[in-house]
């Protein structure tokens, strides 16, 4: 199972090693991670995050936005629609990334294993800094919690016993769904 | 909105900030080298042997060739430093990746940047004759590009006599030549390169170009067909030439590559095992990995490292996040168990089912070689690691999760 790291966590690293790369795996149309981030950077260490999101051109516009950055902490998103070749190109130009910004991709499952596997240069200075993005469940009030469990369990035709016996038998698939599934059900301990 | 649970104290983040600025595997080299965290091992680093020869045989060109990961662009500094020392060598240092985008470029992009880098070399020297800007400037003007008056052209229709005589077909020639005709805009180029570099022989000094990032083109015949050209139009003006290049020039086709040039420094994977070599473990002791970690804790990171200096460093970062943020002072076993796990995971990703079958094969202790696309992939992107005596491993932090 990949490690999950909620937005509280991945601040705290930022805060600690602040040049660095990270794979982020969220669900594909949950764009929410952005803006938890920023807030978060603002209350623990008062510092701006710059957006890199999908429709913003390609490649080029990608390394010229991340090397004209003055923040230091830069999120990528939306590259579900490139190529392998983009991602080679991406792969062969990593010194460009280097800027000295914390850099995010936060991209789904598919994405990152794209990623990863055609860019084996970006891949070597990601390292082990691939973490499913784990919403933090204590900011959620009961309510809110109630509605998106639901939710989960009408899009997977499943109840939370199933999710929670999958899990248990190291069954259940890596999606970053599955991961906010049990953290909602206080069962963060079974995300391994 | 969430506040900090706990309160980190500023000391414990300090030693944790301090740890990762040195296990980071972003950080540029040239950081590591002045801070002095590089560990030397002189059966291992090949950089003596790139200056030496850079020095003792002008105009040799010379390539160092490891897999992602392996120190190649550490080597290639240490040699520009050691170069450096002698007062007539300029070392020229190019990290071509950065400054230009090599998925697209063109012949003479090499030697366009190293042009410009040399004039700031020329210019030092202070009263500038004019034939040397009129070759800055022809290099300027290749490097970004210029505006260009187009004449008008008034043609005349032309009737070849030949052709009155019927078709012709183009019978070749028996000899092929080696390699392809040079393009004359790069020689061109290289024409003014050689211009500069005639000034500074004359002032007593050797020009060393050392060029990075070229090992980025993964692929032999990607890797040649970009830096072919360049290459050989420098060797007529006798500038010696260090540069990185991709593993795969070891393999099959690629050790054409490995013929053009007048030496090949291979950077092998490192001995795992600290009984055997202690070399990874001092790399972790120099950079105070047992600020964290106990000796055993390290061994276990020397070993699913697969002798991957960069892996090394990224598992020894991994498991101080992990303990950081479980609030703990030092790593446990289960952070390093974590940190290799988690290493696995981001090898794992993007495997196929062919893929995935080999890699099963090979971990049962079926034999291994680089001779099609699809194993050659495997090694380029490091999940399967040539160990010393040719012996092929999946890499250890990803076999477990097969």
């Amino acid at each position: 199972m990949i490690k999950s790291a909620s937005t509280f966590d991945l601040v705290r690293l930022i805060d600690v090693e602040p040049v660095a790369f990270c794979v982020l795996l969220v669900p594909r149309e949950d764009r929410s991670v952005v803006e938890d981030l920023r807030q978060e950077l603002s209350i623990q260490t008062g510092s701006a995050l710059l957006a890199i999101e999908k429709d913003e051109g390609g490649l080029d516009n990608v390394l010229e936005r991340v090397r004209t950055a003055a923040e230091p902490v830069v999120v990528i998103s939306g590259l579900e629609k490139w190529s392998d070749h983009d991602f080679s190109a991406l792969d062969i130009n990593r010194s460009r990334l280097e800027t000295g910004a914390f850099v995010i991709f936060a991209v789904d499952l598919e994405t990152a294993a794209r990623l990863l596997d055609r860019a084996p240069n970006l891949r070597s200075i990601i390292g082990a800094n691939v973490f499913i993005w784990a919403p933090d469940a204590a900011r959620m009030l009961p309510g809110e919690i109630d509605v998106r469990l639901q939710q989960l369990r009408d899009h997977y035709g499943k109840s939370d016993d199933e999710i929670l016996s999958e899990a248990s038998a190291g069954a259940l698939s890596p999606e970053p769904q599955f991961v906010e599934w049990l953290i909602l059900l206080g069962r963060g301990d079974l995300v391994r | 909105m969430a506040l900090p649970s706990t309160i980190t104290p500023p000391d414990r983040r300090q030693r944790f900030k301090s740890f990762m600025r040195r296990f980071n595997p972003s950080a540029s080299p040239i950081t590591a080298i002045d801070d002095g965290l590089i560990h030397e091992q002189p059966e291992r680093s090949v950089f003596r042997s790139l200056a030496t020869g850079a020095d003792l045989s002008p105009g040799s060109q010379r390539l160092v060739v490891g897999g992602i990961g392996s120190g190649k662009t550490t080597e290639l500094l240490l040699a520009q430093r050691e170069l450096a020392r002698h007062a007539e060598i300029i070392p020229v240092f190019v990290d071509v990746s950065a400054e230009t985008d090599l998925s697209g470029v063109n012949s003479g992009a090499l030697i366009a940047s190293f042009g410009l880098r040399l004039w700031q070399h020329v210019d030092r020297q202070g009263a500038i004759l004019p034939g040397l800007k009129i070759a800055y400037d022809q290099i300027r003007k290749a490097a970004y590009g210029y505006a260009e008056l187009q004449a008008f052209e008034f043609k005349l229709p032309v009737i070849e006599l030949s052709n009155l005589l019927g078709p012709r077909r183009h019978v070749p020639g028996k000899l092929k030549p080696p390699f392809p005709a040079l393009k004359r805009d790069v020689e061109e180029l290289a024409k003014s390169v050689g211009v500069l570099n005639a000034f500074l022989k004359a002032q007593g000094k050797d020009v060393v170009a050392i060029f990075d990032g070229l090992d980025r083109l993964g692929k032999a015949e990607q890797f040649w067909s970009i830096v072919e050209q360049d290459l050989r139009a420098l060797r007529p003006i006798q500038i010696s030439v260090l540069a990185a290049g991709p593993l795969s020039v070891m393999y099959g086709q690629g050790r054409v590559v490995q013929d053009y040039f007048d030496g090949v420094h291979y950077l092998a994977t490192a001995i795992t095992s600290p009984t055997d070599s202690p070399f990874l473990l001092d790399v972790l002791l120099l950079r105070g990995a047992g600020e964290l970690m106990s000796e055993q804790q390290m061994w276990q990171l020397c070993l699913s490292s697969g002798g991957v200096l960069r892996d090394l460093i990224s598992l020894a970062r991994s498991t101080a996040e992990s303990a950081y943020l479980n609030d703990a002072d030092a790593v446990t076993n289960l952070d390093v168990d974590k940190a290799v796990q988690q290493l696995g995971n981001s090898y794992l990703l993007g495997l196929g089912t062919d893929q995935i079958d080999i890699l099963r094969k090979v971990v049962k202790g079926a034999g291994f070689a680089p001779s099609d696309a699809v194993s050659m992939e495997l090694l380029i992107t490091r999940r399967v690691l040539e160990q010393p005596g040719s012996r092929y491993e999946v890499h250890p932090a990803l076999a477990p999760l097969l």
